[in-house]
């Protein structure tokens, strides 16, 4: 007789029969449970494999339509018709209840093959991704998915379903029925992201923190917010502005507190309403929080007091708004970086930078590791964006970094110029790796505003550094220059 | 009344001795000139080139001819013309004139039609008036015109319908996406932002971007577009 067999004997034994048939039980129904997991997450490789992501979503019923068509739109990066990548997907979690559905994490390794570089040949690509999975279960047992997401691989900022960020001085969660998904970096473009999404419904609320080189107030902020949505994504109506206060500092606000809601009615798919947007944006000590619920009318509706309940949840870890340092550390956390005067030190990095004197320096948050900003008294401007090597690669190389530059500049409308200096890659000689300056030229040629432009790139390994320069005048040229001289990447 | 003289070369206000020229304005209250003398004039001006040794002066036996000196006349003789240039000259004149005249003549004349012709052309006016009375389709003269045309249109809903699927084939109708859709498919494939499953990355992307419109934009690169397209 086998250990297991001796407890559950002894345990019967001792009148606890009917549990340990219960326990039986539910071993069982968990175990029935998992295979059928198992077999859906098979089901859903395949039809990936066979590059049918039509047939994919179909397999959804889904709660979020706009999150699967999101999904959908990741997936079908990597199925092409002439390229094709295998996944397999694991169980990476231990299944659990979260409003009515059966919530899980799951680990995907897609493997390939992948164009080598200019030469041809191709090479072996090995890509890890987790998402969030929920699941409904059918009355034959069957699991429908219901929602899948994409989940940053690790986030030390989540606790249980608490999202929690000392940095950046908040945290928010901890709802039942809510599950939090914190964000990748580069996708949030900001310092800090993480979705809430209200499971079995169509009810989501992200949550950003970010500085602002330019300080806008809450209101300022929300309504521009409010006006982007409007710029991208077709008719909406906002409301005005209205001022509002955490319901944690409700009794007491620090000062310096400045924070507003604003309520944004979106546009859906043939003129119908496509729901609505409840903003808040909160700004303290150079920080802002921007809290972005949304969701269809009915659903905000009946889950009204529930979004209540997260957005209650929100509070501020520090109030004392004598602290002027909040920003920076924030910005330190999540960058790497500090600025002392026009000096930039990046231990995470190893990179270092000495902007031209005289010069204000701004960090900035984004979608790269880490950007800053030098501005002259004559408006000539200097950047310096560190890129790390994206998923799926280990580093980078002159050929993809040369694309992702070329993609770069196309956005930025300017082009590599004709008669510029030579720019091929060279070894440089006080970082290593490998550099390269490009001399460009705006493609509207008529744009006679344009400042000097400069594009010098080094490149080490798993970082590409991108220092760009926009100069009015040979003297602001000059302090670049010698600027750029003191870069250091270890 | 002012002496009419030669204008002076330095253009100044006075005329010779000190004379005042005058103004513009001042030319129409100028009072006529007398009766001119006229023989007297061409007398005292010939006498004056007859001084500075120009041609002797006309006597009246000779009827008033002044013979130019041997010399002038040799500078202004024409040339001599080419053997048959008067000829060559006529004929092309009078073929130039004939062919204007025909030109003229043509664009006017039209020929007698034939009793055939007339039979035909009634007979086949008769069939397209029944054929109309009868809701018959276009004729083929008019499609065959028309042709052209339909097949250039076609060609542009085709390439229009191409360009719109090859921007984004991920999705078959944009104004039916989902709005976080709809935001996302508004920006490059090549950024990881535009992969996001909710919007809030897009609308902070185009914040930044319209804060500082120079600067190279403020994504970072998604790892599938760097490895697969944008290899192509």
């Amino acid at each position: 007789m086998n250990g297991s067999a001796c407890v559950v004997a002894t345990l019967s034994c001792l009148g606890f029969g009917a549990a340990v048939a219960d326990a039986r039980a539910q071993a069982g129904a968990a175990a029935d449970g998992t295979a059928a997991i198992r077999r859906l997450l098979s089901e859903l490789d395949a039809l990936f494999d066979r590059g049918d992501l039509d047939a994919y979503a179909a397999r959804f019923a889904p709660d979020h339509a706009g999150a699967l068509e999101m999904r959908r739109r990741q997936l079908a990066r990597w199925v092409r018709p002439d390229h094709r990548m295998q996944r397999t997907s694991t169980i990476g979690g231990e299944p659990r209840e979260v409003g009515g559905r059966t919530v899980l994490r799951v680990h995907h390794e897609l493997r390939g093959t992948v164009p080598a570089g200019p030469d041809g040949g191709t090479r072996e690509l090995v890509l890890r991704e987790d998402t969030m999975l929920a699941l409904r279960r059918r009355g034959d047992g069957r699991f429908v998915p219901t929602f899948e997401v994409e989940v940053a691989a690790q986030s030390p900022c989540l606790q249980g379903e608490v999202f929690r960020c000392p940095p950046c001085n908040y945290e928010i969660g901890g709802i039942d029925g809510w599950l939090c998904v914190p964000e990748q970096r580069e996708r949030g473009q900001s310092l800090d992201a993480a979705d809430f999404w209200l499971i079995g419904t169509d009810v989501v609320c992200s949550v950003a923190v970010r500085v602002d080189c330019r300080a806008p107030t809450a209101a300022q902020m929300a309504t521009e917010l409010a006006t982007t949505f409007h710029e991208l994504g077709g008719d909406t109506a906002a409301s005005a502005p209205v001022a509002w206060t955490p319901k944690a500092l409700a009794g007491d606000p620090p000062a310096g507190l400045d924070g507003v809601r604003l309520d944004v009615r979106l546009a859906g798919a043939g003129g119908a309403s496509g729901g609505r947007a409840i903003l808040h944006v909160v700004v303290f000590a150079g920080l802002q929080h921007i809290l972005l619920a949304r969701g269809s009318d009915a659903a905000l509706q009946a889950h009204a007091a529930q979004l209540q309940q997260l957005i209650d949840s929100y509070r501020l870890i520090l109030v004392d708004p004598t602290n002027a340092r909040l920003a920076a550390q924030a910005l330190q956390h999540h960058t790497g970086g500090s600025l002392d005067g026009v000096r930039y030190r990046n231990d995470a990095f190893g990179v270092s930078f000495d902007g031209p004197a005289g010069w204000r320096a701004e960090q900035r948050c984004g979608g790269a590791a880490f950007h800053v900003r030098w501005t002259s008294p004559n408006g000539s401007r200097v950047y310096l964006r560190g890129h790390r090597a994206p998923a799926g690669m280990t580093a980078w190389c002159p050929t993809t970094a040369d694309r992702w530059v070329h993609q770069l500049c196309e956005s930025a409308k300017i082009e590599a110029a004709a008669d510029g200096a030579d720019a091929s890659w060279t070894e440089h000689a006080t970082c290593g790796g490998r550099s390269r300056t490009i001399v460009c030229v705006p493609r509207d040629r008529s744009d006679t505003d344009a400042p000097q432009r400069v594009i010098r790139l080094l490149l080490r390994g798993d970082l590409l550094l991108v220092v760009d320069s926009a100069t009015h005048g040979e003297a602001d040229d000059r302090a670049v220059q010698a600027a750029v001289q003191t870069l250091r990447a270890k | 009344m002012t002496d009419r003289r030669d204008p002076p070369d330095d253009d100044g206000p006075s005329g010779p001795a000190g004379t005042p020229f005058p103004a513009e304005h001042e030319w129409l209250d100028l009072p006529l000139p007398g009766d001119l003398d006229r023989f007297g004039f061409v007398e005292r001006t010939m006498d004056a080139l007859h001084a500075a040794g120009l041609p002797a002066r006309a006597n009246e036996d000779d009827g008033g001819d002044v013979p130019l000196p041997h010399e002038v006349l040799a500078a202004f003789r024409s040339p001599e013309p080419s053997p048959g240039f008067v000829a060559r000259t006529m004929d092309a004149l009078q073929q130039d004139q004939a062919r204007h005249l025909h030109d003229v003549l043509a664009r006017y004349a039209a020929p007698e039609p034939s009793p055939a012709f007339v039979a035909r052309t009634l007979a086949a006016l008769a069939v397209e008036r029944d054929r109309t009375a009868a809701a018959a389709p276009r004729s083929s003269a008019g499609l065959r015109r028309a042709w052209p045309l339909l097949a250039v249109a076609a060609g542009a809903a085709v390439w229009l319908g191409l360009s719109l699927l090859r921007r984004d084939p991920d999705v078959p109708s944009l104004r039916n996406a989902p709005f976080e859709a709809r935001l996302a498919h508004g920006g490059p494939r090549a950024f990881a932002h535009t992969y996001a499953t909710t919007p809030l990355g897009a609308v902070l992307t185009t914040i930044a971007h319209r804060a500082d419109p120079r600067a190279l934009p403020d994504g970072d690169v998604d790892g599938a577009w760097l490895l697969l397209e944008g290899s192509r």
